[in-house]
């Protein structure tokens, strides 16, 4: 196992895939924090106004983005990672000096799992050294944030378990990566769409012509959108398990229940790892 | 070229791929109208209000589906010529190369076409029941679905000009993927300050006309607006996102400029093609 690990770190090392996704890390986490900066000065400095000070500039704005596009990233790097592995044969050759099938699987889950965590890392790095000195540092109460930085690694390992089921039960590494790529969008649809029902109002107000003249709020009556009892129930678990819904909360930093998002992202990641592990056992590798 | 073109749609009409993205269209088609049928139910106590959907709504969101549909499908089913050689056959067999690359744009465009109309199909058969009828004049309706019809020729010659330059299937997938991701995002980002109002707000007047107020610092005019919105209607991604609202400033212009993406796609692509090395 230590033997392929380091096997994996150093073709890991030595291709550019992994340095360009962190390239794009870093490079998208310091333009974050100067565009939440440039965003403000746009809008005007007047914080006392109360619709101005919506606006202000913080770094925990931006600090949380990665956890909404790691997942694309890792969908890239994971499946042209070990897709080469099945076409270039190594699979066979690890088998062949005596690995098990198992130790393969896991060598290859940690290695996807510690290069997107260094793509966060250099996200996060070049977001604070840029955005500190122009936002100053976090508002929000330090438990929050390293809560958010917790769940967030344990959802990004659900992300990798997933797309190592899909990049090592699969042969051909272009159906790998377009499994991985359209599949992480059409799971950030769902988490989109659960989270739009999710925040509609149970109320909605709108406006009728007093006897008058004037134009004043109507009474208002129950948003036929509302969800509520087991239905609300639910969308809410689905949008708490989908790696990509819990993404959506981490980025926006709005999350009721850490340890039940952190709970639901250890079990997708068991239940994939289990059942890619399980599946590869019995693959037929030719 | 003919034989190209004949020999393509054969293929085509084996590839399970191609099936696969037929009855995933088709499915998506059929999701849509009955999630406006479940949305009717929901609100029917609001009465026949809260209940009427436009068929333009959801008739044109294939512009949107397609363009990830096909960047999956081109590299997948093109990026075979590279892997089993079958480009090289072809050359030998006397065909040059401009042939066999506008044989596989056309192929890839019937495709698109096969699978918009597997979109299309159920959102007018069972949407007939439940939409109201466009409220749009013919002429209009006549130019957004020509112009989301060059629309899918325009991100088939992008995708074309990736996957018959890049020998790597995987590869051009992942550019096809990830390239239209990037533009959706240049497109939204364009959007934005196009969408700020000219004028915060409008005053009455005693007379009773409605004069504009004060002037919005966020709006942007003159050269830079003339700029933003050539770019989005030149961009695909641009088009795709107006046509999914169904509200399109510039009707006629799109399917123009979407007619020059192709030409422009198609002639680099070409030219890249002509040069490359086959090996």
């Amino acid at each position: 196992m230590i033997k392929l690990l380091s096997a994996n770190f150093l073709r890991l090392r030595k291709t550019n895939l992994i340095w360009g996704s962190l390239g794009i890390c870093v490079g998208l986490g310091a333009l974050a924090a100067l565009g939440e900066f440039r965003f403000q000065v746009s809008v005007g400095a007047d914080l006392s106004v109360p619709e101005v000070a919506q606006y202000k500039a913080l770094l925990e704005k931006q600090f949380f983005e990665y956890a909404a596009f790691i997942g694309i990233l890792a969908a890239e790097f994971i499946s042209l990672f070990l897709g080469t592995e099945y076409s270039d044969a190594t699979l066979r050759n690890k088998i062949a000096v005596g690995h098990s099938r198992l130790s393969i699987y896991a060598a290859n889950l940690i290695t996807g799992f510690a290069a997107s965590l260094m793509c966060i890392a250099g996200y996060m790095l070049s977001c604070l050294a840029v955005g500190t000195p122009l936002l100053g540092w976090f508002s929000k109460p330090a438990p929050l944030l390293l809560c958010a930085i917790a769940g967030s690694v344990l959802m990004l390992a659900a992300f990798c378990a997933i797309f190592t089921f899909v990049a090592m039960n699969c042969a051909k590494k272009s159906t790998s990566v377009v499994i991985c790529l359209l599949g992480v969008f059409a799971l950030l649809l769902a988490a989109v769409y659960l989270n739009g029902r999710l925040e509609a109002p149970e109320f909605i107000t709108g406006y009728e012509l007093s006897g008058n003249g004037e134009i004043v709020d109507a009474v208002p009556e129950p948003n036929p959108n509302y969800l509520t009892g087991a239905k609300r129930e639910v969308y809410q678990f689905l949008y708490d398990l989908l790696p990509t819904g819990q993404s959506l909360q981490y980025t926006m930093l709005n999350f009721t229940d850490p340890a039940r998002l952190m709970g639901l992202a250890a079990a997708v990641c068991a239940v994939f790892t289990a059942a890619g592990a399980a599946l590869l056992r019995r693959k037929d590798l030719k | 070229m003919r034989n190209l073109l004949s020999a393509n749609l054969l293929r085509l009409r084996k590839s399970r791929l191609f099936w696969g993205l037929l009855l995933l269209l088709f499915g998506l088609g059929v999701l849509f109208t009955l999630r406006r049928l479940a949305d009717q139910v929901r609100w029917s106590a609001w009465g026949a209000q809260g209940a009427r959907y436009y068929l333009t709504v959801d008739l044109f969101t294939y512009a949107l589906f397609l363009g990830f549909g096909m960047a999956a499908f081109i590299p997948l089913f093109f990026g075979a010529e590279y892997s089993d050689g079958a480009i090289r056959n072809k050359l030998i067999a006397g065909h040059s190369r401009l042939s066999i690359y506008l044989s596989h744009l056309i192929t890839s465009v019937v495709a698109a076409l096969c699978a918009a109309g597997a979109y299309v199909l159920p959102v007018l058969a069972v949407g007939f029941f439940i939409y109201e009828p466009p409220a749009l004049e013919a002429g209009t309706l006549a130019l957004l679905v020509l112009g989301t019809l060059v629309l899918l020729a325009a991100y088939c010659a992008l995708y074309t000009l990736v996957t018959m330059n890049c020998s790597r299937k995987s590869t051009a997938a992942v550019i096809c993927l990830l390239g239209m991701l990037a533009l959706y995002i240049v497109s939204g980002n364009v959007e934005i300050p196009l969408m700020h109002p000219e004028y915060l707000n409008w005053v009455v007047t005693e007379a009773g006309e409605m004069i504009p107020g004060d002037p919005n610092p966020r709006y942007v005019g003159g050269m830079e607006r003339v700029v933003l919105e050539t770019l989005q209607d030149l961009l695909p991604t641009g088009q795709s996102l107006q046509y999914m609202r169904a509200d399109v400033a510039h009707p006629a212009r799109l399917p123009l400029y979407a007619l020059i993406d192709v030409a422009a796609f198609t002639a680099i692509g070409a030219a890249l093609f002509r040069k490359k090395d086959l090996k």
